[in-house]
Order: C-alpha cells, then structure tokens, then sequence
C-alpha cells in the first residue's frame, strides 16, 4: 500500500462542479465516426496496403518472370552487320555508352532494336566494329542453347558461337565480332557484376513469391 | 445503469457518444483532443465489446475513456512534443482576482480550467466523481486502483480546487 491508498477526510463533493453538465460534441461528429469507424477504416487501410504490396511484389515478380532474356544471337548478327558496315566514324555524342571498353575501342553508333528491346552499341577497333546489345532484365541461363561457360572471366560469361553473353548486373549484354583475344580485355572492362538495388528487389520479390506460391500463378 | 444485453458498437457509439465524449473533453480540456479520444475510445470498444458482459455499461465505457487518457498522459509525457504543464503538489495557481475572472467568464469554463491544472489522475477521479456521479467503489474499478486511493485523489483534487475557488 502506498501513500495514496491512505484514505483522507472527504469534505464533500463540490457543488459547483455539478454545473459541468454534458458537452455536445461537433454536429455530425458521432455519426461520422460510426460511418466511418476506425477500425473499419484502419483494416481497409492495412488490407489496401497489403494488397498493394502483394501487387507490386507480384508485378515485380511476374516481370523478372516474364523478361528473362534469352539472347537473340542470329538477329543479333544480323543487325552487327547491317549496322557495322559502311563509313562509321567515331561519335562523340556516343560516349553515354554500358560498356567501357578499352582505349582502343571507340564508340561509333548508337542504335535500338525494337523487336528485342535492345540497345545496341556499335564500337570501332581500328577499322574492327564490334557491337555490344544491351538488354535488360537478367539472363535466362535455361534459354542459352550450345552455350559454353567462359572459364576465368571476372563475371558470368557465356560463349555462343562466335558470341559472347555477359550476365552484368540486371542487364544482359551480347557481344558480337568481338575477337578471341579480346575477349579477357573486354571483359574486364565491363561493369562489374554487383547486384543493385533494383536487382536485389527483384530477386527478393521473386523469392518472396516463389515462397507464397504466386509463381504458379504467373 | 444496468442493461440485460450487449448493444452492437453502432448502438454504443450512437447512445453513448455524448456519454463518451463528455467525459473526453472534462479530461482533456478541449474539443480537439476530445475528439481524438472519444474516437480512439471507441475503436477499444469495438475490440473489446466481444468481452464486455452485461452490466454497468457507463462504467465500462468510464473506465476505458480514462484509462485511455490516462494512457495518453503517459506517452506525452515520454515523448514530449511541447513542454507540459506544470502540476502543483501543494495548491493550484488561483489567481488574486479569482472572482472577477468569474465573473467575467462562463462557471463552468473556468472550472473546467480549474480541474486542468489538477494532476490527470486526481481530474479523472474527481471528474468521475462529481461531475458524472460513480461511487468510490465504481471509479476504483474504473481506475484500477484500490477505493482508498480513489478517496486520497478525489480528496487532494478537490482541496486544491476548493482553495482555487476561495482565492
């Protein structure tokens, strides 16, 4: 027991205080909060913020899904040569490259591919072009038909034919008339392998859903 | 009051709101904050009216409203946003012209200014006391408190309102 619990001579109520009659709230304010309880509204909150989670997390998820990149290697040829032919001269204005590729490649031509949503960038060694394909997202290893792993290379690295697929970051580059013996020297110059943020959300998105079973639901 | 069976929280809200709110704003001094608690109030209603049983359904909505204010009185205090005020121990700052102030203001205005300088817990008892009317052994239940506590705040509160009064 404490010092309070010590009862004390009462004197009585006081009587003025029995002027202190009920106060009306603001006109409409009970009704407002019965229309609008605020549970009712605090659950609609929570429910709409995990829903829109869910959303973005299955957004997320069914886009690393749905764009995997399988490299496109003989359009990708094709295009090297269509692009790579004639008098290219080193562009100035090309330099907001991916790649940085050594001294002696020169950046020559910018271009994108609608079809397979690819930047691609066409450098000069000497008179050599060699183009490197940008592509976003990460690399469906599975759709890499013949491919041979590049052995010793500072990142994943994948020969196809006379292509080379770099797995860097969240993007895929592919690599083509690049020479044999350039290949260790380009490779080291490319960005290196770290995974960003929007890489590590991606990855934890498609974890998460994969774990809540909204993979099957892609 | 004594009711045979539990009312959905629509009822409680819509026939005990002012019953609520009242009480709110004795406690805290203002429409705003009044507001605040009155809502805050019902949405532990709504939580607990699952395990509310029959009975003294003003008590039990009391006896959340205070100790929901109380438990705000706490928090602010933990983290005070703006500096408190400060509680006499011995008396409350009656002011020399204390009738004149009365005279020019509204009674019940200034005693609700009054019970604001009260420390929250000898306002709460003595709000529940003498302005809504429970018993000793009710407002014990409602604060949580054994009856000679409820007795210890209801009487300090009421001295130092008696000598704010008399200044």
């Amino acid at each position: 027991m404490n010092s309070h619990d010590t009862a004390e001579p009462d004197e009585g109520p006081i009587v003025e205080l029995s002027a202190l009659g009920p106060v009306q709230p603001p006109p409409g304010f009970i009704h407002s909060v019965v229309d609008r309880p605020p549970q009712r509204a605090a659950v609609a909150i929570a429910v709409a913020c995990g829903l829109t989670v869910v959303g973005i997390m299955a957004f997320v998820a069914g886009g690393v899904a749905d764009h995997r990149i399988v490299p496109s290697v003989d359009h990708f040829n094709a295009l090297h040569v269509a692009h790579s032919t004639g008098a290219l001269e080193p562009q100035l204005d090309a330099k907001d490259t991916v790649a940085d590729l050594p001294d002696d490649f020169e950046p020559a031509r910018v271009g994108w591919d609608e079809e397979t949503v690819a930047r691609q960038e066409v450098y000069l060694r000497g008179s050599e072009p060699i183009s490197v394909f940008v592509q976003r997202g990460p690399l469906d290893r599975d759709g890499l038909v013949g491919a041979e792993p590049i052995e010793g290379a500072p990142m994943e690295a994948w020969r196809i034919g006379d292509e080379v697929v770099v797995a860097s970051d969240d993007r895929v580059l592919t690599m083509v008339g690049i020479h044999d013996e350039d290949i260790d020297a380009v490779l080291a110059q490319l960005p290196a392998p770290i995974e960003g943020f929007e890489a590590r959300l991606r990855r934890l998105a498609a974890d998460l859903s994969a774990q809540l079973g909204f993979a099957e639901l892609r | 009051m004594t009711d045979e069976t539990v009312p959905t929280w629509e009822e409680v809200a819509n026939d005990y709101g002012r019953f609520i709110y009242t009480l709110a704003y004795r406690l805290s001094g203002n429409h705003h904050d009044a507001q605040d608690l009155t809502q805050e109030v019902l949405l532990r209603v709504r939580r607990g009216l699952d395990g509310y049983r029959p009975g003294n359904l003003e008590g039990w909505l009391s006896r959340i409203t205070t100790n929901t204010f109380l438990d705000r009185v706490r928090y602010t205090k933990r983290r005070p946003a703006d500096p408190l005020p400060e509680y006499s121990e011995t008396t409350i700052a009656g002011s020399a012209g204390a009738d004149t102030e009365m005279a020019q203001h509204d009674l019940p205005d200034y005693l609700q200014q009054l019970l604001l300088e009260l420390q929250p817990e000898y306002r709460a008892a003595v709000v529940l006391k003498d302005v809504l009317g429970f018993s000793y052994e009710e407002i014990a239940e409602q604060m949580d408190v054994p009856v000679g506590t409820v007795r210890s705040r209801i009487h300090r509160g009421r001295s130092r309102l008696r000598k704010a009064l008399a200044a």
